[in-house]
């Protein structure tokens, strides 16, 4: 047997295969399915510092070989978070990574500050740099200074591991992968959604409400591997992969780009096993190949 | 609880009027649905689409759930083609249930286009519990007599069955809910000792008009509801519906259609705030 053990930033994870934030909510639903300690870990849906409703529907469509979604971070805030949502999380024994957004530099530092009540709990933050900006209506992931400072800031006030995660709705990745690790981040993990939309042509009207929303599922794979293959010759800084991945053949592409660990989001709606399965598949993949562990396997890509 | 389960297609049949009725060995799910429940079922289909598709549960017979569906888009048109034998993956039971009415209630079931499969399950499990087939009255709407689907079936029961059409070619003439107000009306006159009771299920914009109608009328209602669903057992937040909630700041929050119903009571949906229309879909 393959040894699936990976370490990111100094912890140890039972396997290299994560859910990805916003398609897990905080675990609750998929015990239906498995263990969530079988999990590498789970990345909690985006907490704010207030409670957010979210956007009206339409928050969802379905495109080729992809989805979009405007879901509006609904999510429960920081306090309910920690009194209702982290003693179900122990007690199943998840490993917790937090996924953190804010409207401020202040607003994640914030919600940063205040898990660190549940630091026992809390292997790492992952930041959603995706977020607006409420001051300059940019997002935090789009200006290398803007990601620099909100990293350094967030780094300042929590003990607890940063993953910076970014947007690939930018120009150049290298240059936010850069300044994340200028700021201090201990791990970085892409992509985020692309902006994407469609419209009834029946009705003339946006399929979602927003009128624009994020695109995932296996069409944004090959985007989502580009843009960890640039970074990962940019940074020291281990990656975790995201982006329309569904089997273990989709996670081999993404550690032989330079993935560290993986991500599953979109898969988990057509199959909550997904991640299961992949964790099952690796280690058999693995072991036929003749490889102990995973991480042989890191940025191992042959290129002329 | 919930789980995914690789079921065989037992037989997979065009019935009356375009619609076909699947069969599904599932004895987990047979044993766990209720009226209401649905299931999440993969299709392979063209043009990458890859959500799974939800389903009512239309009835149960041993270990087989049977699904009645028309074949609307790319998926239910593949699905059309699946033959005997084939196995699928399926995920269920999911979702909450419509509770049961008194005993001596008036039960109106209110059901437009492929909304009835979950009121004839109602219906079903209502009798075997021994409510008086009598009190039960199913309103069974669509836009002409080719395209009502069920209806003898429903009328097999031995409850009252109303075809109403938008056309006038079967049964009584207009929308589904203007059958259910001539039968409000009449019965307010004869027998008010029956507490009138409506479980509803259809297209939106016709459960927009039964909300209306049973606020107007004062009846209780629930209303299984319709949505997009990525993930149909609640992890994805992407299937909501505004609902009242007393305790949120704002008066109301975003409830998941696959979770939190699809069955809800029909007071607490709001169909629109400032003069917006809220459709979810
Ligand atoms: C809880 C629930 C129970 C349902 N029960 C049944 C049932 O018992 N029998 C049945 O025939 N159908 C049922 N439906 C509707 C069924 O899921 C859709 O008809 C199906 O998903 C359409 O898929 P498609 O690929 O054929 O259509 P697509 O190609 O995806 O779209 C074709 C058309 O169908 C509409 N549509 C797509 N998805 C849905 C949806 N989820 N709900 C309503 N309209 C949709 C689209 O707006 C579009 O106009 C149910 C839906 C829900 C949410
Ligand atoms: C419905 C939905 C909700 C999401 N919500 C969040 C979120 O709250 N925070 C976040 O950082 N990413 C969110 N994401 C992005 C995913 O975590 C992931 O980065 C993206 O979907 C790409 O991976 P995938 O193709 O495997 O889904 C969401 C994605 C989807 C589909
Ligand atoms: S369909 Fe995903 S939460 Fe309801």
């Amino acid at each position: 047997m393959a040894e699936l053990l990976t370490e990111i930033a100094g912890i140890e994870f039972k396997n290299p295969v994560w859910l990805a934030s916003g398609t897990c909510g905080y675990g609750e639903e998929l015990t239906d399915f498995y263990g969530l300690d079988e999990l590498g870990a789970i990345v909690t849906k985006t907490i704010s510092l207030e409670p957010r409703a979210g956007h009206p529907p339409p928050r969802v469509f379905e495109t080729s070989s992809g989805m979009l979604n405007a879901i509006g971070l609904q999510n429960v805030g920081v306090d309910k978070f920690i009194s209702e949502k982290v003693p179900f999380l122990r007690k199943h024994r998840a490993k917790l990574v937090v996924n953190v957004a804010g409207r401020s530099v202040d607003e994640y530092c914030r919600v940063s500050e205040t898990l660190n009540s549940v630091s026992d709990d809390v292997v790492m933050i992952e930041l959603n740099m995706s977020c607006p900006n409420v001051a300059s209506g940019m997002e935090f992931s789009k200006k290398p200074s803007l990601a620099s400072e909100l990293v350094k800031s967030v780094k300042k006030i929590t003990p607890i591991p940063v993953i910076a995660k970014l947007s690939p709705n930018v120009s150049d990745i290298t240059e936010i992968a850069v300044a994340v690790e200028e700021g201090g981040a201990d791990a970085l993990s892409m992509i985020n959604t692309l902006v994407g939309m469609a419209v009834d042509v029946n009705t003339f009207k946006p399929r979602l409400s927003n009128i624009t929303g994020g695109l995932s599922g296996p069409a944004i794979k090959p985007v989502a591997l580009a843009m960890v293959y640039r970074a990962s010759q940019a940074v020291k800084l281990p990656i975790i992969g995201i982006g329309g991945i569904r089997n273990v053949e989709d996670v081999i592409e993404f550690m032989l780009c330079g993935a560290s660990a993986v991500q599953v989001g979109t898969a988990n709606f057509i199959d909550p096993m997904t991640p299961m399965n992949i964790s099952h598949d690796l280690d058999i993949w693995l072991e036929r190949k003749g490889f102990t562990s995973p991480s042989e396997l890191i940025g191992k890509i042959e290129v002329e | 609880m919930s789980g995914v389960y690789q079921a065989e297609i037992v037989s997979n049949n065009s019935i009356d009027n375009e619609a076909y009725l699947l069969t599904l060995k599932a004895p987990e799910i047979a044993r766990a649905s209720m009226p209401g429940n649905f299931v999440q079922l993969k299709i392979e289909m063209a043009d990458g689409g890859f959500w799974r598709r939800p389903f009512s549960v239309l009835d149960t017979d041993g270990g087989n759930i049977k699904i009645l569906y028309k074949p609307l888009g790319k998926g239910t048109l593949a699905l059309t083609k699946f033959p005997p034998g084939k196995i699928v993956s399926v995920i269920g039971a999911l979702g909450n249930s419509f509770s049961f009415p008194s005993r001596d209630s008036m039960i109106i079931l209110t059901g437009g286009g492929i909304g009835v499969p979950p009121l004839y399950n109602l219906a079903k499990h209502l009798i075997k519990s021994d409510y008086n087939p009598r009190n039960i009255h199913f309103f069974n709407g669509a836009a002409g007599h080719d395209s009502i689907v069920y209806l003898e079936e429903s009328a097999e029961l031995g409850i009252n069955v109303y075809a109403v059409t938008e056309d006038g070619s079967m049964g009584i003439k207009g929308y589904v809910t203007d059958g259910v107000k001539q039968f409000l009306n009449g019965m307010s006159k004869t027998s008010l000792s029956n507490e009138p009771v409506m479980y509803a299920c259809g297209p939106m914009p016709m459960l927009r008009a039964v909300g209306l109608m049973v606020s107007e009328y004062d009846v209780y209602c629930e209303m299984a509801l319709e949505a997009l669903m990525p993930c149909g057992f609640g992890i994805c937040m992407g299937c909501v519906v505004m609902a009242r909630d007393d305790k949120s700041v704002e008066g109301f929050s975003y409830k998941r259609v696959c979770r939190e119903g699809p069955v809800f009571r029909a007071d607490d949906i709001i169909w629109e705030t400032d003069g917006k229309k809220w459709l979810n879909y």
